[in-house]
């Protein structure tokens, strides 16, 4: 593995990851496999090749490049994914981006650069940078460097997490340039959490804790409502417990986002099996509400939504 | 105070004559003498502007009243009604003078005619009734109208008039005489009496007189029809120059008219004549003297029909009429004491101007600033509500709605649901550079998004330093609230770009918008800025086909700057484009200046020159550079495609000599019929440079042609006089869908017939991220866009967001936010040395009610957009253009799914 990572996206104006306007760098590369993970690009930490139908206008130009004889013209995901040996030809001639290549190797300096492009936007929304993934946390050198470049800029900082890591690592090279972690709590109990992220939640619960008691940190718990594996009476009692007993003072829900379903298809990754569309809002708010029950329960006082 | 009178700016004179005339006879001391208006215009003392709290901006408590309500309903219903009583009485007085037989009318002249039309109109306090087109049937029905307006007179004898303007392009209505009613969009009411006395009497005097045909006669010879100037203006792909049109396009200056009256306008008229040298300057002051007389008497006869009608009437329309009559007995002539006489004296003299000169553009100015003196002053002395001042800038809107332009069915393609384009302007910086923004600007913003009207077309200004939050989030609540307006300019850009073009820094301060989106110094720039809109695409086209353009066929039309396939470079094929763009542009400057000849010898503006700062000083006229500050304006169509046509050679041709000339003009030829991959590619911002997305090659190309047009315009001789030139502004009304439909396919993938994008606007689809966006435009130096810019950004209404009601509040504040988020960080700039983007403008309206509109025009009679630079109503709009708003990026603000709680 290079020390470093490659780039999935970088998204621009972004209200979801963070406060304020923010620019998000997704890395590549991650130690989880869940089975409802919403961005799969991220999950190999190498290039990936990429196949969106609806936009393939059937030009035939990719059949025409490829030296691996790994483009079928007739087969829906188009790519022979045992052919392919990822060299990129396809995706290059490809007219419309049907056919990408996913991973762009970036020095940290030049991500920064574009990064900090919308620094004004940062200031006035009291937004700024976001590192998502994958894992970034994986990454400790570069994604250190980076948010040292950025927090020397004066810039707001923040990392998304599934809080899989090396602790000591984490808290040399990374801590010291966040404002605030986004964590992922996504299941209590160890035997259902090996089940559907292949890994043990033990690390994670533990990281938690001593992340909580850091200070200059702000450290946020999310929990993906996952229908069938997170949304359960019990995971999330379990989780409010659990959240309580770190001390923690919010927790977001996040909605359950099934676009991941459609990434693994175009990745020519098999399916996981999960529910391929949105909660529906009644659904939702029945989760909500139940929620905001436990919260009550646990805490025995009032509970306001922000 | 001593000195010369001549030498004295105009606040000055204004208390010279006050102290002259004595107030004794007045109700209540002008604010504007001594008191007030010196301390805010003059000395700039600080002074409480705003009282409302800040948490109570937006007035929200406010309503409408059952009057207003009714006559907002009636507008709406009411078609425009073709009104005859200017022309027929203009053709009057030329014929019984004998002036059509003359080679020159003198300022004189025209101010008689002028009066004339004044003094002989019909006074029009009530209007009783108006028409209205029933779908489906032919014809138009009558329709009664409740009019309780405390503003009398209109510009046209109609309550929604169509006014014509037989010296200018009022006779290309003639052919659809007898059909206007019918058109399938903007039908136009027409009597049959006056169809005929058009035909017979007012149309055939203008023949050869109007300023299309005297610049055919007189500068080219009769029998010489085909000169290659006119020839080149009529095959209309390549430019329009609107000296055809109009003469307006600016802000008159209402401060002495407020200040002193127009009988302080008159007396300083006759004090500058009685000096004067020769013969031509007396009557130059005699021709103000005529128009500011006629406006008197107009006002008059207000006031008399108002008592008439007075007489008969009950209860409170008996006061109000009472009122009325006092009110127009009293101003325009004398000076203005309260808020709603102000208002009358600004909507006299604005009958007035558009008696005198086309309703194309013609601005208001900054009439927050204007009128705060009287506001305030009538508030503090409990003459006034803000509810009251509300309710009186409902009526004066609907009033400045009155009229529309007489465009012929052929001219909706460019300029399709267009009303006048008044621009008004708030707020911003006074003229020592600090906030200006005070309670009336709020009662104005207010008064806007109540009514939602059209005209006049709102416009706010912001200073990233000196604008408070609360303002900019109000100006986005009413975008929000109105879906369409006001429009935003950047005061830090804008002011530069007006210093480098040599306003002084106390001038430019002091612009306001004229028409869709020009700044300029209000009441003493005479900058004509929409003489000329150039179609800079086909000097791209010229470029491609060796001077030659495909909507002409074989004709050589410009300069032969070789086959393209034989440039060995980039920088080749941009220098062919470069000679092709300067020769359009030198022949669009030619034209406007033999029409600008026509001009000063066949329409002087002696009413627009007395309200005007400098023609009194110098006794000239404005045609002759008599205003303080001259120009005139371009405005650019095409830009975005032609620099992406630009890239797209650049970059595919030279850059990775992936395609070669042979295959992309067979592919232009072909309509991409069989390059579909190549269209494709040629479209795909990942695959090929776009302008807005941050590329720098692309946003190179951007700046290059920016550079290269104020180059060539900032130098190009004008015909008012040596050392004056012209600006360039980057908007385009709906002519980008109209050109569009004239222009085949291009090399940046766009296909045969598409429309290009609007003002100064990424192309539609190809820029997805906002803050990319922004910043690109931001990053054309705004020195090069001194004549503004449209740039049009649509965002998701919040309700999209909404579900089941749920959190509708909180996801409302979010929306406002996000937008005054977006908006100041546009206008920040990178502090690079870039002053920041210079104008935005928003539709705040989704797919699916644009969609739901199409489908059903009768439930969405008030849907307002914005097209480039104006407002309009969608259904208003020819469908071509209402797909171009449709296909416009729309930005998500954010969304509203995650929930935090609280542990």
């Amino acid at each position: 593995m290079s020390a470093n990572p490659l780039v999935v996206r970088i998204k621009r104006h972004s209200h979801e990851d963070g406060p304020g306007i923010r620019s998000v760098a997704f890395l590549k590369g991650c130690p989880m496999r869940c089975v409802f993970c919403h961005n799969p690009e991220g999950l190999d930490p190498g290039h990936d090749l990429a196949f969106a139908t609806t936009r393939c206008i059937g030009c035939g130009r990719c059949a025409t490049v490829c030296h691996a004889g790994a483009i079928d013209m007739d087969s829906r995901g188009r790519v022979i994914r045992q052919e392919c040996n990822l060299c990129g030809e396809c995706a290059r001639v490809c007219p419309s981006g049907a056919l990408a290549m996913v991973g762009i190797a970036m020095e940290e300096e030049d991500l920064a650069e574009v990064l900090l492009r919308d620094r004004v936007y940062y200031q006035i929304s009291g937004g700024g940078v976001t590192l998502s993934g994958g894992e970034c946390a994986m990454w400790p050198d570069y994604s250190g460097k980076l948010l040292e470049t950025l927090k020397r800029s004066g810039v707001h900082t923040l990392m998304e997490t599934s809080g899989y890591f090396d602790y000591g690592k984490f808290q040399e090279k990374i801590l010291p340039w966040l404002d605030t972690v986004y964590y992922d709590i996504k299941i209590i109990d160890d035997e259902l959490h090996r089940r559907h992220t292949s890994r043990s939640n033990a690390v994670i619960l533990d990281n938690f804790r001593r992340l909580a008691r850091e200070d200059g940190v702000d450290v946020h718990a999310r929990v993906p409502l996952i229908p069938g594996i997170t949304d359960s009476r019990e995971n999330l009692e379990a989780i409010v417990e659990f959240l309580a007993d770190c001390g923690a003072s919010s927790v977001t829900l996040l909605p359950y986002n099934p676009l991941g379903v459609l990434s693994r298809e175009r990745l020519g990754l098999a399916a996981t099996g999960i529910s391929p569309s949105f909660l529906a809002p009644a659904e939702e708010r029945k989760i909500r509400e139940m929620f905001k029950k436990l919260i009550a329960q646990a805490r025995g006082n009032k509970i306001s939504v922000s | 105070m001593s000195g010369s009178h001549a030498t004295l700016p105009a606040v000055e004179t204004i208390l010279l004559w006050t102290g002259k005339r004595g107030v004794g006879a007045r109700r209540f001391a002008s604010p504007y003498v001594g008191g007030f208006f010196e301390k805010t215009f003059r000395k700039g003392i600080a002074m409480a502007k705003i009282t409302f709290p800040k948490t109570g901006l937006s007035l929200d408590h406010i309503k409408i009243n059952g009057d207003v309500e009714q006559m907002k309903i009636d507008y709406f219903a009411a078609s425009p009604e073709v009104d005859i009583e200017r022309a027929e009485l203009l053709t009057d007085y030329f014929l019984a003078n004998g002036l059509f037989r003359r080679d020159r009318i003198t300022a004189l002249d025209a101010a008689k005619a002028y009066r004339h039309i004044l003094k002989n109109r019909k006074p029009v306090v009530r209007h009783t009734f108006g028409y209205k087109k029933i779908k489906g049937q032919k014809g138009m029905v009558r329709l009664d109208l409740r009019d309780k307006s405390p503003f009398a007179g209109s510009t046209t004898s109609k309550s929604k008039g169509v006014i014509l303007y037989p010296e200018w392009l009022a006779l290309t209505l003639w052919p659809e005489l007898h059909t206007m009613e019918n058109r399938a969009a903007n039908p136009f009411q027409l009597s049959g009496e006056d169809a005929d006395t058009l035909n017979s009497k007012v149309f055939p005097a203008w023949i050869n007189f109007n300023i299309m045909d005297l610049t055919r006669n007189k500068v080219y010879g009769a029998g010489e029809k085909s000169s290659p100037l006119l020839k080149l203006h009529d095959y209309l792909v390549f430019f329009l120059v609107s000296k055809f049109q109009c003469i307006s396009h600016t802000i008159p200056d209402f401060k002495k008219a407020l200040g002193v009256g127009l009988r302080g306008v008159i007396d300083e008229a006759k004090t500058k004549q009685a000096k004067a040298g020769g013969e031509e300057q007396k009557d130059f002051y005699q021709a103000m003297i005529e128009g500011m007389t006629g406006i008197i008497e107009y006002s008059h006869s207000l006031a008399d029909e108002a008592a008439r009608l007075a007489i008969n009437a009950h209860d409170s329309e008996k006061d109000e009429l009472s009122e009325i009559a006092g009110i127009y007995r009293n101003v325009p002539e004398n000076p203005a004491t309260t808020f709603r006489e102000g208002l009358t004296t600004i909507w006299l003299c604005w009958i007035a101007c558009h008696l005198e000169n086309s309703n194309t553009g013609l601005s208001l100015g900054r009439l927050d600033q204007l009128l705060y003196p009287l506001y305030r002053d009538d508030v503090d002395a409990g003459r006034l509500t803000p509810e009251k001042a509300v309710e009186l800038v409902c009526h004066l809107w609907l009033k400045i709605g009155d009229h529309v332009p007489s465009i012929p069915e052929s001219g909706e393609q460019l300029f399709g649901g267009t009303g006048s384009n008044q621009a008004i302007t708030l707020g911003g910086v006074d003229e020592n550079g600090e906030d200006a923004v005070n309670d009336l600007t709020y009662v104005m913003l207010r008064a806007t998004e109540l009514m939602m009207l059209r005209d006049p077309n709102l416009n706010c200004r912001y200073h990233p330093e000196k604008s408070s939050r609360e303002y900019l989030e109000r100006i986005c609540e009413v975008n929000v609230n109105t879906r369409a307006t006001p429009a935003m300019h950047n005061d830090r850009a804008i002011i530069d770009a007006m210093m480098k073009k040599g306003e002084s820094e106390k001038q430019a301060r002091d612009y306001g918008v004229v028409g869709c989106v020009e700044p300029t110094s209000a009441g003493r720039g005479y900058m004509a800025t929409g003489a000329i809109l150039l179609n800079l695409a086909s000097a791209l086209e010229m470029t491609l086909f060796n001077g030659r353009h495909r909507h002409t066929g074989d004709a050589q039309i410009g300069p032969k700057t070789g086959d393209p396939a034989k440039f060995t470079s980039y920088l080749q094929f941009r220098s062919a484009f470069e000679t092709q763009a300067r020769w359009l542009m030198k022949q669009a400057v030619t034209l406007n200046n033999i029409a600008g000849g026509i001009h000063q010898k066949y329409h002087p503006t002696p009413i627009l020159s007395t309200l005007f700062e400098g023609p009194m000083e110098k006794g000239v006229d404005l045609v002759f550079a008599g205003a303080e500050r001259n120009s005139s304006g371009v405005a650019i169509i095409g830009f975005a495609d032609t620099a992406d046509c630009l890239s797209a050679v650049e970059k595919k041709v030279y850059g990775d000599q992936s395609l070669t000339w042979d295959d992309l003009m067979d592919a232009l030829e072909k309509n991409y019929k069989g390059y579909e991959a190549l269209q494709t590619e040629l479209r795909n911002p990942a695959k090929t440079p776009k302008y807005g997305n941050e590329d720098s090659l692309a946003d190179q190309n951007a700046a290059f042609i920016a550079e290269m047009l104020d180059d060539e315009f900032g130098k190009s001789p004008h015909y008012r006089g040596a050392g004056i030139h012209y600006r360039v502004g980057y908007w385009t009304m709906t002519s980008h869908a109209g050109y569009g439909r004239l222009t085949k396919a291009l090399p940046n993938g766009r296909g045969d017939r598409e429309n290009f994008t609007s003002g100064i606007t990424p192309v539609s689809g190809e820029t997805p991220g906002l803050t990319k966006t922004l910043n690109s435009v931001a990053s054309v130096p705004s020195r090069f866009l001194s004549s503004g810019v449209a740039f049009n950004i649509k965002y998701t209404p919040y309700q999209s967001m909404v579900v089941d009601g749920e959190n509708e509040e909180a996801i409302r504040a979010k929306m406002i936010k996000s937008f005054a988020d977006s908006v100041a960080g546009y206008f920040q700039g990178d502090g690079n040395g870039s002053k920041g983007g210079v104008e935005i403008q928003f539709n705040i309206t989704d797919e699916k009610i644009f969609r739901d509109a199409q489908n059903n025009p009768d439930k969405y009679v008030d849907l307002l957009v914005r097209v480039s630079g104006y407002t309009a109503y969608f259904i208003d709009l020819n469908p071509q253009m209402q797909n171009e708003i449709i296909e416009r990026t729309e930005y998500d603000l954010f969304t509203c799914k995650a929930v935090t709680y609280n542990l």
